[in-house]
């Protein structure tokens, strides 16, 4: 059988290509992996240890300190819950600046190329006579004292609700509620679609705008990889009850925070715990009940 | 080899690209225009690139805009193919057949500036491949957004395969009726249907926005994409008959308007039921209406182009109602040019921004698009359009019979 | 193409679409959560402070310095006073009037300590006074050769009252007992004080603390205005009487500064339930293991424990400003 010169090229570049195709795709698909390899879900034990190492070393050489990033799991048997206490709150927005400066939010910067402020918690005045009015409520108070006369104050942050609108309208699974209850971001995985921010009935997502000003000096080191990291341009971010506190047995910042103790956290299945004394004891209503979403944040008046 | 090059497709091509750059000095004209907008819109594109979406008018209160709503008017012109497409096929219906590969054309271009809308919205552009199905971890069943995009994805194969199809057998001079390819036309029809209720769901299913929150949204949906869809189609036929010689059939333009005539009906009903229910209950959900025809807290931005959209909407209604009127083609542009400018506004700014205005916590900002967001919508309109004209160009010479396939070379080489 | 495949294909894609929109709808099974189960399974301990509490004791924020209180009052117990009282039993017991030394016919004048020309009537020569009379001497009299009470014996603005009570008509021994009953010179402040109360009462004469101490509210209690039910209540219904650095309950037992939650307890009850089972007042630490209370003065002035209007912290940028 004679192999005509015409056939041996044709095998030859045929065989050539599909060679070639191959290790194309094999270096594709490992350069696919690399770039979904963000998914923190997906990780192993130790793949979470060196992203966090990674974000670490990222970190240290931005902000020029050592940070720890950690990524402590859920602890079994809690499911964390929230209170507060409206007949407290005087407005001050204490519990605004702690969840700033602990959750390494973007500052205003009125002078600088970018002003994004980003506040997860939004508190809001309205008529006390109103009752609870989102409609006819300002978040843009400035009065010289609080309370202002005849004025009521609701702080609204994440609710961490039980069935989360907005994980069920992420189109990449980059938002889920974790075993204790709390609703994370995968901030790697974000497309920022705003999806969440549409179906979210309270407010609570916040999204960057523009780049992210975290001043070196305001860095908190102390980070958990789904929590205060810092964010980057383009992506969703919202309270995790201070995952990087509670996660490791500290109350959230904003409940340290509160200078009138309107605040009330702890575990919903230890009935020993101030949150359950909380449902125990007081009627507690959430907001926007109508929708479904089971929020973990109760509202309640002490008096 | 020369097997491969002769064989219809490649010839196909090969035509279709002479087309293209070959043409009058008012086609090389508008071409020269279309570019000029894509670079425009690449302009502006480079601008929210360095600078983050904080360079559009969006913000957190008002977290979608105009390009999501021009993405959601895409989408119903992208369904209204469909119109075209059923009669056509299933019906065998002589006049619109030929015509239901341009309603497919445009289709795919419409889906195109679905996707490039969608694109240009993201926050992370990057990290778009998240959102591709197979590739990223699309979270189907739950997303109403990741549904979207599988069916977008869906409808745009089948487009392209259902025109592509049609168009190389009428290329070659046959008839399109394999089997694989008439199941194809089938599917294509509850496709179109589905893109559009898929992207109505993705605003019906949030509970937080009474003004999506209406079982209405996709029916109303669905109708007013079947008057913009075909008002589109009619203009644009009327403006191929002229340039590119088109044979058109007043036949099936009439039949086009009638069945516009019906839905533009449908849909003033629906918009009707809508205001009585939210009126009468005059519950807060009655806000996002107010702002939208009224204003809120002195905020009256989308004013004029909500009672625009509604008056050009019954105008347009009462001359397609009339045979007369929507048998004179003054009248039936006209009321085409009124109708897309209806549902334009409608999908484009009525829907969306007052389905965050007032915001989930009483917030009133009042959104309108910045410069760059003009700039790179009007960059991918310019997109759509370019892609529209040249597969157009090749349609329409094929249905002329201006492009055929050449009879077998003969095998002296 | 045959009319069959369209009857088929066409609903069969409708159904597929719906089944699609179902699928995405069946994403929750309505029922309770876990936690709900579990606060409608477990029941909750019966109220008591929870076990890794504790209670810290800040000092008081609104007293700084001037803690303990015995570092002015004398509390209740005896008077540690080196000067000597001047022995009025000795001179009543010879037949001397008030009004011989303590001049009380001229309401204009102050009848305080006598001027000590009035004592050398009788004690004129130094060298027959006693080593008391001397040491008595020594201690009323100032630089200037006038006499006066030891700053440490005055209750001085009650003595500015002096001119005001005579002119009422109130005897001497109203308050400062029968000369003949004791060294009367200086009766304890504090009985004293209870006597006042009891008069004032009994007569319907206002009787809140500054009444009578003008003078002293101004000084260490500058900052105190009792503004916490002020019309039933005054300073020694919580200041032990006895003994200053202690509160007392209402049952008369007292109680330390650091245990001052029992104090208040005693009225607000509810409050003070809520406080030790975490629900009212500030606690810091862990929501799991050790947290710390704060007592409920570390938040509220005791004097005046209705919070004072704070400044709010800047308000969050607009979007109309995010650039």
């Amino acid at each position: 059988m004679t192999l005509s010169r015409r056939t041996f090229l044709k095998t030859a570049a045929v065989s050539t290509a599909v060679v070639t195709t191959a290790a194309a795709c094999g270096d594709r698909a490992a350069a696919l992996r690399e770039f979904m390899h963000t998914r923190l879900r997906a990780m192993t034990p130790d793949e979470v240890k060196a992203f966090c190492a990674r974000i670490e070393k990222e970190c240290a050489e931005k902000y020029g300190k050592p940070v720890r990033v950690g990524a402590e799991g859920p602890i079994p048997g809690v499911i964390f819950g929230y209170g507060l206490d409206l007949s407290r709150c005087n407005g001050n927005r204490k519990c605004v600046e702690a969840c700033v400066e602990e959750n390494n939010q973007s500052r205003p910067s009125p002078d600088g190329p970018h002003h994004n402020p980003i506040q997860w918690i939004t508190v809001l005045e309205m008529d006390e006579e109103a009752g609870i009015d989102l409609e006819r409520s300002t978040a843009y108070y400035t009065p010289d004292k609080v309370p202002a006369p005849g004025k009521a104050y609701i702080p609204i942050q994440c609710q961490q609700c039980d069935n989360p609108p907005c994980v069920k309208v992420c189109p990449v699974k980059a938002t889920w509620m974790e075993p204790d209850g709390i609703v994370v971001i995968d901030y790697d995985q974000c497309i920022g679609c705003r999806c969440c921010m549409s179906a979210c009935p309270y407010g609570a997502r916040h999204f960057n705008w523009s780049e992210p000003h975290l001043p070196a000096s305001e860095v908190n080191t102390e980070m958990h990889v789904l929590g205060n990291r810092p964010r980057m341009r383009g992506v969703v971010e919202k309270c995790t009850f201070c995952i990087q506190r509670t996660r490791n047995g500290l109350y959230p910042a904003c409940h340290d925070a509160c200078p009138t103790g309107a605040r009330v956290f702890g575990n919903l299945l230890d009935p020993e715990s101030e949150i359950r004394r909380l449902l125990a004891t007081k009627k507690v209503f959430v907001l926007k009940s109508e929708l479904g979403t089971h929020p973990k944040f109760f509202y309640f008046y002490s008096v | 080899m020369s097997a491969l090059t002769d064989h219809p497709f490649p010839q196909f091509v090969r035509g279709s690209i002479r087309l293209w750059t070959h043409g009058s000095r008012t086609y090389f004209v508008w071409l020269a225009a279309l570019v000029t907008l894509i670079a425009v819109g690449i302009y502006g594109y480079s601008i929210q690139f360095r600078e983050g979406l904080v360079s559009t008018g969006l913000r957190d209160p008002v977290s979608w805009g105009f390009y999501i709503g021009n993405f959601t008017f895409l989408v119903g012109v992208a369904a209204a193919a469909v119109i075209l497409v059923i009669p056509a096929y299933v019906y065998h219906w002589k006049p619109i057949k030929e015509l239901a590969v341009l309603g497919e054309v445009l289709a795919i271009s419409a889906i195109s500036m679905c996707m490039l809308f969608v694109t240009v919205d993201v926050g992370r552009p990057d990290r778009l491949l998240h959102i591709m199905p197979f590739i990223g971890d699309l979270n189907v069943p739950s997303s109403l957004l990741a549904w979207d995009v599988v069916v977008l994805n869906i409808y745009l194969v089948l487009n392209l395969g259902v025109a592509t199809y049609a168009l190389v057998s009428y290329f070659r001079g046959r008839e399109a009726k394999s089997k694989l390819f008439v199941w194809f036309v089938l599917a294509s029809i509850p496709m179109a249907v589905c893109i559009h209720t898929v992207t109505a769901f993705v605003y019906n299913g949030l509970p937080n926005r009474p003004f999506w929150n209406a079982s209405l949204l996709a029916p109303r949906f669905l109708v007013s994409a079947f008057c913009s869809g075909p008002a589109i189609m009619l203009i644009l036929l009327q403006i191929l008959r002229r340039k590119a010689r088109l044979d058109l059939k007043p036949e099936a333009i009439w039949k086009i308007a009638e069945l516009m005539a019906y839905a533009m009906f449908v849909n003033l009903f629906f918009t009707a039921a809508e205001v009585f229910k939210e009126t009468y209950s005059g519950t807060h959900h009655l806000k996002h209406m107010e702002y939208l025809f009224f204003g809120l807290e002195g905020k009256t931005a989308l004013v004029p182009w909500a009672w625009t959209s509604l008056i050009a909407g019954i105008a347009a209604f009462l001359l397609f109602l009339f045979p007369a009127s929507r048998k004179n083609p003054v009248t039936l542009n006209l009321g085409c040019v009124l109708i897309l400018i209806s549902v334009f506004i409608e999908k484009g700014v009525a829907l969306v921004v007052p389905g965050f205005t007032p915001s989930v916590l009483g917030e009133i900002y009042e959104y309108s698009p910045s410069k760059v967001e003009l700039m790179v919508s009007a960059g991918i309109f310019g997109v759509g359009a370019l892609v529209f004209t040249l597969l157009s160009r090749a349609a329409i010479a094929v249905l002329n019979g201006d492009l055929r396939v050449k009879p077998a070379t003969p095998a002296a080489a | 193409m045959s009319p069959s495949i369209h009857r088929t294909a066409m609903p069969l894609g409708l159904v597929l679409l719906l089944l699609g929109a179902a699928a995405a709808a069946c994403g929750r099974v309505e029922g309770r959560t876990a936690w709900e189960a579990a606060i409608h399974t477990q029941t909750v301990p019966p109220v008591k402070a929870p076990a890794d509490a504790v209670f810290p004791v800040p000092p008081p924020p609104f007293t700084p310095g001037i803690f303990p209180c015995s570092q002015c009052h004398e509390g209740g117990s005896p008077v540690k006073d080196e000067a000597p009282a001047m022995p009025h039993k000795l001179h009543v017991g010879r037949g001397i009037e008030c009004a011989d030394c303590h001049q009380d016919g001229d309401a204009e004048a102050d009848p305080r300590i006598p001027a000590r020309d009035t004592c050398d009537t009788c004690h004129g020569e130094p060298d027959k006074l006693s080593d008391g009379a001397r040491r008595y001497f020594a201690a009323v009299t100032a630089a200037d050769g006038t006499t006066a009470f030891p700053r440490r014996w005055r209750t001085r603005d009650v003595s500015q009252q002096h001119v005001k009570h005579i002119k009422a008509g109130v005897a001497c021994a109203s308050c400062h007992g029968e000369p003949g009953d004791g060294p009367f010179a200086k009766p304890k402040p504090v009985t004293l004080m209870e006597r006042c109360v009891a008069c004032h009462e009994a007569q319907a004469k206002p009787a809140k603390c500054d009444t009578c101490h003008r003078e002293t509210t101004q000084k260490p209690h500058a900052n105190i205005v009792l503004n916490h039910a002020e019309e039933q209540r005054g300073c020694l219904d919580c200041h032990d009487a006895a003994d200053r650095d202690h509160l007392r309950l209402a049952n008369g037992s007292p109680v330390s500064f650091e245990q001052s939650f029992k104090l208040c307890g005693q009225c607000h009850g509810t409050q003070y339930r809520d406080w030790k089972i975490g629900l009212h007042g500030k606690r810091t630490g862990s929501w799991n293991g050790r947290r710390e209370y704060r007592l409920c003065v570390a938040c509220h002035d005791p004097h005046g424990p209705r919070f004072k209007p704070m400044d709010p912290l800047p308000r969050p940028a607009r979007p109309e400003e995010v650039r």
